[in-house]
């Protein structure tokens, strides 16, 4: 691990930050795959629930 | 005969050779090369990039988008490549030219770069790659990347220029790899315009790839970080990248799902998300000094504007200008006026402010206005790689209009920026090629006179004769006329 001086224009205030040298968007695509992983997820709740609501709403047998 | 895509053909491929290369717009897709030439654009396509396309193309979703004209008008060219007589000198290395095909797009003029757009404009750009990302899904394609460097704005309208960025999508990938671009280059200077009031050309300019959420957390301070915008697309990011710093490469492998129903679930999910972030980035138009210029009563007085807009209609039918640029356009009144009379407007000024305004405006009632934050005496730069890769106002517009508007301008140019009346004059002669439609405003007059600040003496030889004296070294006086005691209006005719 390196650290590398990182000018910014945008921070006018904070003329020069260092960071730690990280992968770039790294952060966006982890959290990217921890949504996807809960979609996923989502998806399958989904599909419970409308079988709950199916079976409820059948008509019962005599 | 090869199909052409789109309501308004493009023209006829038979004239293509012999046209000189004016620059090449992109040389990074290794599935082709844009050329731009003095009126045509031309797109130089690998046979594996032309197939993808012409599978696109030939979507449903593709046939919709080019109707509404979001997407651009494309048609496979007869012309081969090397009847182009290009050179390597010319555009760098090209394509297999055996195997490569020639596209011609509709030409989009004049270009502009997302560091010339009101956040309105981005959010506009944003929201059309959200539709075009998403629609085609269900004909298994999508987005392959997300910069705004691929949308143009044809007068107020978005359009989607880079069509080789569609492509086959696989089914069972539920990853959209340019969720982190679009991040970075649309919702995160949104949010640093909208919370921290920074210009969109401050963030935009320096960075080609957009911001980082650690450049953003390092702005907002800690607190802020918990505003839920900022949670999703600043701290939370932020502090996963942190976490993984010793990254082993795991998170950029494939993953694949068995089930395509789920896989489609959740990329619509995802899109819905960046949806309703990006909704929430929605500008507010705040104001600014000069977004209230018009309407002030202490500017103007209605006889004065009354005149000024009649001389204005007048000049605007006797040059029957169908290119028109206005200079320091404020709120858009003569650029509106303008695209009235049927011309195609392109309307600058420094003011993100008035210039979300103008675009809000032009967009709602369909007026040819490109509004664009662009100070003529400081225009943008060429940009990117060697310079050349987003070439510079003034090189995009450089003899482009056949009338340009310079109204209630001059003395800001003069006394502000401190740009001597000669060089100003010639820099108008350098954009038009006809017409220059110009208000001179005198000395004395109240707004000269708050701009000069004690130091009148500068001015002092700044005279009506001397304006017309430098102004016949360039054009010829069509025609002037006396608005106020202090400012006259000039038409003026290049030499």
């Amino acid at each position: 691990m390196f650290v590398e001086p990182h000018s910014t224009v945008l921070l006018s205030h904070a003329s020069i930050a260092f960071l730690l040298y990280t992968d770039p968007g790294s952060g966006i695509l982890v959290w990217q795959l921890l949504l996807a992983a809960f979609f996923g997820a989502m998806f399958y709740l989904r599909k419970v629930k409308d079988l709950i609501v199916r079976r409820r709403h059948r008509p019962r047998a005599e | 005969m090869n199909p052409s895509y789109g309501t308004r053909p493009v023209p006829a491929s038979d004239s293509l050779t012999g046209q000189s290369i004016k620059a090449t717009a992109t040389f990074r897709d290794p599935a082709g090369r844009v050329l731009l030439l003095k009126d045509r654009v031309l797109r130089l396509v690998t046979s594996q990039g032309a197939q993808e396309l012409r599978r696109f193309l030939d979507t449903n979703t593709a046939r919709e988008l080019l109707a509404r004209g979001q997407i651009v008008q494309t048609k496979f060219s007869d012309t081969e490549i090397h009847e182009l007589g290009l050179s390597v000198s010319e555009v760098g290395p090209l394509p297999n030219s055996s195997a490569a095909l020639v596209v011609e797009h509709q030409r989009i003029a004049p270009r502009s770069f997302p560091y010339e757009w009101s956040p309105r404009m981005l959010h506009a750009a944003g929201s059309l790659m959200l539709d075009l990302a998403e629609r085609p899904l269900e004909e298994n394609f999508s987005l392959k990347d997300a910069t705004p460097y691929n949308v143009l704005f044809n007068g107020p309208q978005p359009i989607f220029v880079d069509l080789l960025s569609f492509e086959s999508r696989d089914p069972h990938d539920p990853t959209w790899l340019p969720f982190n671009q679009f991040v970075r280059t649309i919702l995160l200077p949104l949010l640093m315009n909208k919370y921290l009031g920074l210009r969109l050309d401050q963030l935009l300019l320096a960075h080609r790839e957009g911001i980082e959420p650690a450049e953003v957390a390092q702005a907002c301070g800690l607190l802020r970080q918990f505003h839920p915008l900022f949670l999703s697309l600043v701290f939370f990011p932020h502090w996963l990248g942190k976490k993984r710093s010793n990254n082993n490469g795991s998170i950029y492998q494939q993953r694949k799902l068995s089930n395509p129903e789920q896989v489609r679930f959740i990329l619509q999910r995802q899109f819905r998300q960046l949806r309703r972030q990006l909704d929430k980035l929605q500008p507010s138009g705040r104001d600014s000094e000069w977004s209230g210029y018009m309407t002030a009563d202490r500017h103007f007085s209605e006889d004065y504007l009354q005149a000024k807009q009649s001389f204005v209609a007048e000049a605007l039918e006797s040059t029957a200008a169908r290119k028109v640029l206005d200079v320091g356009c404020n709120t858009g009144h003569f650029s509106r006026l303008a695209a009235e009379h049927g011309a195609s407007v392109v309307a600058i000024d420094q003011d993100p402010a008035v210039i979300d305004l103008v675009w809000k405006q032009a967009a709602a009632n369909r007026l040819d206005i490109l509004p664009l934050v662009v100070n003529l005496a400081r225009p943008t730069p060429a940009v990117g790689w060697r310079n050349q890769e987003c070439p510079s106002f003034l090189d995009r517009t450089r003899g482009e209009f056949d009338l340009v508007l310079m109204l209630a301008v001059l003395h800001h140019l003069l006394v502000s920026e401190q740009v001597p009346l000669p060089a100003i004059l010639e820099l108008a002669a350098e954009l038009t090629s006809k017409f220059l439609l110009i208000e001179f405003v005198l000395p004395a007059d109240p707004m000269f006179h708050s701009l000069v600040r004690g130091r009148e003496e500068l001015y002092c030889e700044l005279t009506r004769e001397s304006f017309e004296h430098f102004a016949n070294e360039f054009f010829t006086i069509t025609r002037a006329h006396c608005l106020t005691d202090t400012r006259w209006i000039y038409l003026l005719r290049k030499l």
